[in-house]
């Protein structure tokens, strides 16, 4: 299999083959952490690193794997990244650790992290599955970011914390909307970000 | 050897079992250190919070340091009690070793154990938070919710007969249901003020289910939406900590109340024989 370039792995599922947008993966923990940016933030990053890592590692003893235990191979090598992950989240970030409380565990079932592994470490070198898993991470965290911005924006007034729309609760101009704080909002700005992309790009439309 | 065959399967099998769990608990021992004082801590936070302060304008080592001090209690008695094994004051609390010595408990049987925690202590750590001439009782209590054990605090006025606040620092209940009784907007409920007891001095504080209207503001608080056993925990765990077999005697008590007890906890031994009369009339 002829090698792609780099510059195509890594920002290829940024908009032309993203995770979310096309694939339609990942999407329980864009709607449960993107409330605010800080939470947003922790949460890419912390895919970002166990996606980039797993892949690297299942493709670096993809030569070795039996594939009667494939799944469980990768299936261990990803739950013990997110619990690394976890612990340092309990160490060095405690306060937004305890906001995402049960989601970093949950990206042990992130569809995207388990399908790049068997989808693509399997079947590339070490340093492509790599980067292919950063891509992929950065495809995730676009979503996510992108929601979370508007989610916190319209919903509290607030860009990673600091005020930008003084809420009328707070004397100011601002009334919050409320439906932008709860799950659905996000189902809504995610509908909309792939209607937008696909305005763009009309291949990704599918045949109806 | 072939990748597939029997012997490479549990060769790779076993290696990785052992790489990944030298990994992850590597990274446990690491860390353990870093993460207990993050727990204690938020502790801290949670008892200053519980107190009605903003965790954003506070530093909160300089203000606990300064305005907190920690207490045993004998929950029997409800008296302050010095030691609650040989040579461990309040400062080294610990439930779990609490817990390794039969007689340093009692057991619950079903119909007392509101909220299924099996077993109580005998001496309790709580805070006073002291602020001028105002003073903070803040209670450790705990049960249990739908999944999980909620860990919290309850604070109550210097009276001892109105919570103020409510915190909780370790659940595992649903995020977004259950797990929003440690968000800033239910907590604000509770700031108000809640009567603890009615006129027969049974506890009447209770978290209603979300809908019920309320009869009573003074005692009600209203529950979360698709959370009913979460906060039924709430009302269940408050009704038995402030109850005869949790903290009630201490609140009658009010040995906080009593300056000798204030600024040396060595003179609350010779204390607890002069009011254990006045507490029981």
């Amino acid at each position: 299999m002829a090698q792609a370039k780099a510059k195509d792995v890594l920002f290829d599922p940024v908009l032309n083959n993203n995770p979310i947008a096309l694939q339609i993966l990942g999407i329980c923990s864009a709607l449960a952490v993107t409330t605010k940016l800080d939470t947003s933030v922790t949460m890419c990053l912390a895919v970002i690193f166990v996606v980039a890592f797993s892949n690297a590692a299942v493709s670096l003893i993809r030569t070795v794997i039996p594939s009667s235990i494939r799944i469980i191979v990768q299936m261990t090598i990803i739950a013990s990244l997110v619990i690394i992950v976890d612990q340092f989240l309990k160490a060095f970030a405690f306060e937004v650790s305890k906001q995402l409380s049960v989601f970093v565990g949950l990206i042990i079932t992130n569809c995207i992290v388990m399908g790049r592994a068997e989808g693509y470490a399997m079947k590339n070198s070490v340093k492509s599955s790599f980067l292919d898993g950063i891509g992929n991470g950065l495809g995730y965290s676009f979503i996510l970011l992108s929601v979370g911005f508007f989610r916190e924006l319209l919903g509290s007034g607030k860009l990673y914390g600091h005020t930008v729309f003084e809420l009328t609760t707070d004397g100011g101009w601002y009334p919050s909307n409320g439906l932008m704080l709860l799950a659905p909002s996000a189902f809504f700005l995610i509908g909309l970000m792939i209607w937008v992309i696909r305005s763009f790009k009309p291949d990704q439309i599918e045949e109806a | 050897m072939s990748r597939d065959s029997l012997k490479n399967t549990f060769l790779v099998a076993g290696i990785l079992c052992v790489v990944c769990s030298l990994l992850v608990s590597s990274t446990y021992v690491g860390l353990k250190d870093r993460q207990e004082e993050n727990k204690q801590r938020d502790k801290k936070l949670n008892i200053l919070e519980a107190c009605g302060l903003d965790k954003k304008t506070i530093d909160v080592d300089q203000v606990y340091a300064d305005n907190v001090s920690a207490k045993l209690v004998n929950l029997d008695s409800g008296q302050y009690i010095d030691h609650w094994q040989e040579g461990s004051g309040a400062e080294d609390y610990d439930l779990d070793e609490l817990f390794e010595d039969e007689s340093r408990y009692i057991t619950l049987n079903r119909q007392d154990d509101l909220p299924g925690i099996e077993k109580r202590e005998n001496i309790a750590a709580i805070y006073i938070y002291t602020e001028g001439d105002s003073q903070r009782i803040v209670l450790p209590v705990r049960g249990k919710g739908l999944w999980s054990t909620l860990w919290g605090f309850v604070a109550v006025d210097s009276t001892g007969s109105m919570i103020n606040g409510i915190t909780f620092y370790e659940h595992g209940e649903t995020p977004g249901l259950g797990g929003e009784v440690d968000t800033v907007n239910w907590k604000e409920l509770w700031k108000s003020g809640k009567q603890i007891y009615d006129e027969d001095g049974s506890v009447k504080v209770k978290v209603l289910k979300k809908g019920t209207p309320q009869t009573d503001v003074n005692s009600q608080v209203d529950g979360l939406a698709g959370a009913t056993i979460t906060t039924n925990g709430v009302s269940k765990l408050l009704q038995f900590w402030l109850g005869d077999l949790g903290f009630k005697k201490f609140l009658t008590n009010k040995p906080w109340l009593d300056a000798s007890n204030q600024p040396n906890p060595q003179s609350v031994a010779a204390q607890d024989i002069d009011t254990t009369n006045d507490g029981e009339k």
